[in-house]
């Protein structure tokens, strides 16, 4: 059932990328990169890998691209996202700037493989637009992502990527400090 | 004291929150201001349409206004200007016809006739966004790798977008005039011919790299650019835009044969929706 669910939610990131074009939206490897994130979060970074490289083939062939760079890009963009957050997620928050920073990483990867192809650089004040947006909605996007995949996979029976969620209120408030008064010191 | 660090805190993240959504919003703006800006525009189309609706049909209820006399005498300057229209269609047609003659003569092949086809934008590809474009082919339509494909430049002119590279059963791929893989001649205004993607400049964003330019001549910046109907499937004298920039040398003290030069394309190619094929006549 897990490889179903990942290899369907992959397809359908893979479909999302093919309408990105055909809606005339430059983002690429956005919903790739994103899914591929979840999932490292879900299984491990090692697991998720190949499928992630097959998405990019397909979306490679499917442009008919000279040069599969989307698994390239696909890999930094994990990387990127699990340096920032080595370990399991425990809140939804926590995924956010890891979404930030694959995003960023996708889209760049995705400008210097399109300048790598034509040989030609691109306008700096519109690539640093772009990463703005585009890391934005990967940062406002993945805690959605995470929890709209996170409750279809437990429909499945499959853990989500966050397991042990500590409650806003006893886990993630620090007890209060109590300063006590010096003795002698005012006396 | 505390109190009032705490509400200064609060008003400082506020304040920051406030700059980093504006920052967002405007490079969101600026990312998916054209193409959103086409969706949009398709979107208000129906409703923008609503007025010109409304003027023309008051346009025709105005007629009723007129008397019969006033009807009648615009009618017969409309009668008079469609026969001196038709005069010089019939004038043209001979001139056609003397023209295939003449060529027949002097044992010339004769003119490449064009039909035009037009037809919807499918998909674009993110990494190569202006390089490369998927149109939607019609079955049978009888496109060829080769043709040229056009679209109307923001002045309403055809202008030259690229060149239809593969061609499947309902989709074909268009190099377009950005892709560096293509090239082309293109003809200036004095009569010489240059290259496209070829040359010692590099391409900059929104400008073409135009080389091989006799360096003899004389170049103007803002001069028009067209095709030079040396490809078999480009006719001549599709405008490809106008000349921004044309290395500048003293033929006196320099021994350079050719010169490059940077060309604006006269198509948006952020605007595109519909593009039109223009194929060899069979």
């Amino acid at each position: 059932m897990k490889v179903v669910f990942l290899l369907f939610v992959f397809a359908i990131a893979t479909l999302l990328e093919f309408y990105g074009g055909v809606l005339m939206l430059p983002a690429p490897l956005l919903a790739l990169a994103l899914v591929t994130l979840y999932f490292s979060f879900v299984f491990s970074p090692v697991t998720v890998f190949p499928p992630a490289l097959l998405a990019g083939l397909v979306l490679d062939l499917g442009f008919d691209r000279p040069y599969p760079f989307s698994g390239v890009i696909l890999l930094a963009a994990l990387l990127a996202g699990r340096l920032i957050r080595p370990k399991a997620p425990e809140h939804l928050q926590e995924t956010a700037l890891c979404g930030l920073g694959s995003a960023f990483i996708a889209i760049l990867g995705g400008v210097l493989a399109s300048s790598a192809m034509v040989s030609s650089l691109p306008d700096p004040r519109e690539l640093v637009w772009h990463l703005l947006f585009w890391g934005a909605l990967g940062f406002a996007v993945t805690p959605l992502l995470v929890l709209g995949l996170d409750a279809a996979g437990r429909t499945l029976g499959i853990e989500g990527a966050i397991r042990q969620q500590k409650s806003t209120v006893g886990g993630r408030l620090r007890p209060r400090k109590v300063r006590e008064a010096v003795k002698g010191r005012n006396s | 004291m505390s109190t009032k660090v705490k509400v200064s805190d609060r008003k400082f993240f506020l304040a920051i929150a406030v700059v980093l959504i504006l920052l967002v919003l405007f490079a969101g703006y600026r990312t998916l201001r054209s193409n959103v800006g086409v969706l949009v525009g398709d979107f208000f189309y129906p409703y923008l349409m609503l007025s010109r609706v409304a003027a023309s049909g008051v346009s025709q209820q105005s007629l009723l206004l007129y008397s019969r006399p006033e009807l009648a005498a615009k009618l017969e300057a409309l009668a008079a200007e469609n026969r001196e229209l038709a005069a010089r269609n019939r004038e043209i047609e001979t001139l056609s016809r003397e023209n295939q003659e003449l060529r027949k003569l002097l044992e010339l092949t004769p003119p490449a006739k064009w039909r035009y086809l037009t037809v919807p934008l499918l998909v674009r590809d993110p990494l190569l966004w202006r390089e490369r474009l998927v149109v939607a082919l019609p079955p049978d339509c009888g496109a060829k790798a080769g043709s040229a494909v056009i679209a109307s430049a923001p002045d309403g002119t055809p202008a030259l977008v690229g060149v239809l590279s593969r061609v499947g059963n309902r989709e074909g791929d268009v190099e377009t005039l950005f892709s560096p893989s293509l090239r082309l001649s293109a003809e200036m205004r004095n009569g010489s011919v240059g290259f496209l993607n070829v040359g010692e400049r590099r391409p900059t964003p929104g400008a073409l790299a135009i080389g091989h330019l006799p360096a003899h001549l004389k170049y103007q910046p803002g001069e028009p650019v067209t095709t030079t109907g040396y490809e078999s499937g480009i006719p001549r004298g599709i405008r490809i835009g106008t000349l921004s920039t044309v290395e500048e040398t003293d033929p006196r003290f320099s021994s350079v044969q050719h010169l490059s030069g940077l060309l604006i394309p006269a198509a948006d190619f952020n605007l595109l929706r519909f593009l039109v094929l223009i194929l060899p006549e069979e």
